[in-house]
């Protein structure tokens, strides 16, 4: 209504223009709606109501969905074996991320090849990623129980047992992240003027003393932005868990994870009201980062 | 002190390389180990301990993927949904960055920020009633249903902006006071100078489609449309795993991303930086 004024006002050139961005818009808006906009209220809708994935008919039933899923003893175990991998393949991905990255930066020979290489792995999905660790991680034929046998322990069977196969999922999960974070602090790395540096050298500065009072406080947003960004991909874990505790050797040994869980309820228990509650959980917490982060930005 | 940070190599380097080269190690073992694997027999896969170089060069695993009924499919649907959905969300994205990033008109921002405020949800928590409006529309086991929910990329809307406000409006504006209108405008000046943000688009977004798998698991129930993704982790049954199998077809999934990582490596590297920083 309050546009109505402003598109009389238009003169022949503006008038041309508006109908150019509103036949590329409103398109693209429509699609939006039904793909984005939609679906992300309906969650919101449906969480209140007992509502089957295959049958038709629908009950409001308040909170009930939320009382079920947080009292579920298989929802809190998944969000404790989410937790676990957001603390761990978070802190030991950045922390790795960022001595590569100041390695690389170094400037030594046949660095730019190595940097490449190191990066690798954030290019290969998940599925065959998940799978090349399987395979190490094998009870029988893995390299890993190999090399463990050579220093005298024993084979560790890490895929059949619930709380070993968090190593291996941390494992794929670093694995695959560490690259992508080495690029984000070289970035920021690369920003840190050479001048501090010059006139540290002056001053007779030691390698750990420059790390400890030019590169790490320069690098200090970048690093806070780095781990919450980490932490938003991680608690959407799922690829990797499901992969990893598929076919043999898990003997119906699953990994549930926050996502595997809004999975399990949606499209093998077909409670749309129950994945729906999940889903606002998971919503809530990713939102919650996001904030976190977008105040960290701007204290930068 | 100075006299040490004068030589070439520190103690404190000599460490510093070391597990670097040990992080590298790890890195590359992993993929250098599928392919040996890949090549294995299956006699040389079960012995221990393990072989670091196969004894000889065997293509059966191979051979098996290749005349596996179903693995081709998998194959060609992962080429063909990636392509659709890289093809159309560039469109998009560049559409969409052009008149956000060159006009004003009245609702602009409520428009933007509807679009970059989606880029903060994650997909997986409306997945299920996006199933449903799918399911609906009869796009489960099409490919149609495959590729619907990332037609539109609204990461790649705000990239295109983004690179689309660095072009001088002087240019736009001297071509209006020529008489060309906004579709020519963008023919012949946006297209041109956004080739390089455009490549670094579609080839982000390629990789994402290629690797997706929550939703190819959902929408795809008859092995006719499974994706490759799904494919490869069907190589395995309850008994038992053809490890050599399954490291052929994770290197057959691997070809795509790493041949454009040969060719754009600096593009795909800074580009994923780049978007990592900004989105």
């Amino acid at each position: 209504m309050a546009s109505q004024p402003k598109l009389l006002k238009m003169n022949k050139q503006e008038k041309v223009d508006f109908g150019f961005c509103m036949s590329i818009l409103i398109p693209i808006m429509l699609l939006f709606a039904f793909i984005r906009f939609i679906p992300i209220i309906q969650t919101f809708v449906i969480s209140f109501f007992k509502k089957s994935m295959i049958r038709p008919g629908q009950s409001f039933i308040g909170l009930e969905n939320y009382i079920y899923v947080l009292t579920d003893t298989e929802f809190i175990r998944s969000l404790k074996n989410t937790f676990l991998i957001t603390v761990f393949s978070m802190s030991l991905s950045v922390l790795g991320g960022l001595f590569l990255a100041s390695v690389v930066n170094s400037g030594r020979k046949l660095m730019k090849l190595w940097q490449a290489l190191l990066f690798l792995p954030v290019i290969v999905s998940l599925v065959p990623s998940t799978l090349m660790w399987k395979m190490l991680f094998d009870y029988n034929i893995g390299v890993i129980n190999q090399i463990f046998n050579v220093f005298g322990i024993q084979s560790i069977n890490w895929i059949n047992n619930e709380s070993l196969v968090t190593v291996p999922i941390i494992v794929v999960s670093v694995w695959k992240e560490m690259g992508y974070n080495m690029m984000i602090f070289y970035v920021g790395l690369k920003a840190i003027s050479r001048e501090l540096y010059e006139s540290a050298a002056l001053d007779g500065v030691n390698h750990w003393q420059r790390l400890r009072y030019i590169t790490i406080p320069q690098l200090k947003p970048i690093t806070l932005f780095v781990c919450v960004m980490a932490m938003i991909k991680f608690v959407k874990v799922f690829t990797q868990a499901i992969t990893m505790t598929s076919g043999s050797q898990s003997s119906g040994n699953t990994f549930k994870t926050l996502v595997y869980y809004i999975y399990q309820q949606g499209f093998s228990l077909h409670s749309m009201g129950r994945a729906s509650a999940a889903a606002m959980v998971l919503l809530l917490i990713i939102l919650l980062l996001t904030a976190l982060q977008m105040r960290l930005s701007k204290e930068d | 002190m100075s006299t040490a940070s004068k030589h070439k190599f520190t103690l404190f380097d000599i460490v510093c390389l070391v597990i670097f080269f040990i992080l590298l190690i790890i890195t590359l073992f992993p993929l250098y180990f599928m392919l040996i694997t890949a090549f294995k027999t299956p006699a040389e896969i079960n012995q221990v301990p393990v072989t670091i170089f196969p004894h000889e060069i065997y293509m059966g695993n191979f051979s098996k993927i290749f005349h596996d009924e179903f693995f081709l499919r998998y194959f060609l649907n992962s080429v063909i949904s990636s392509v659709i959905i890289t093809v159309v969300s560039v469109i998009g994205s560049a559409l969409a960055g052009y008149v956000f990033a060159k006009f004003k008109f009245p609702l602009k921002s409520v428009f933007f920020y509807a679009i970059l405020a989606t880029i903060m949800v994650p997909f997986e928590s409306f997945v299920v009633p996006l199933y449903t409006f799918v399911r609906n529309l009869h796009g489960v086991n099409t490919y149609f249903g495959l590729v619907i929910p990332s037609i539109i990329s609204s990461f790649g809307i705000f990239f295109m902006k983004q690179n689309m406000e660095q072009i001088p409006d002087a240019l736009v504006e001297a071509a209006k006071i020529d008489g060309a209108g906004n579709w020519k405008i963008l023919r012949t000046i946006i297209m041109p100078l956004s080739v390089s943000s455009l490549s670094v688009l579609s080839i982000l977004l390629f990789l994402t489609a290629w690797s997706d798998y929550l939703w190819p698991l959902i929408i795809a129930t008859s092995q006719k449309m499974f994706v490759l993704e799904i494919g490869l982790t069907l190589l395995q049954d309850e008994y038992f795993t053809d490890y050599g199998q399954m490291m052929a077809g994770c290197a057959v999934a691997l070809v795509p991303a790493l041949i454009l990582f040969i060719f754009f490596r600096r593009h795909i590297m800074e580009g994923i930086a780049m978007s990592g920083i900004k989105g």
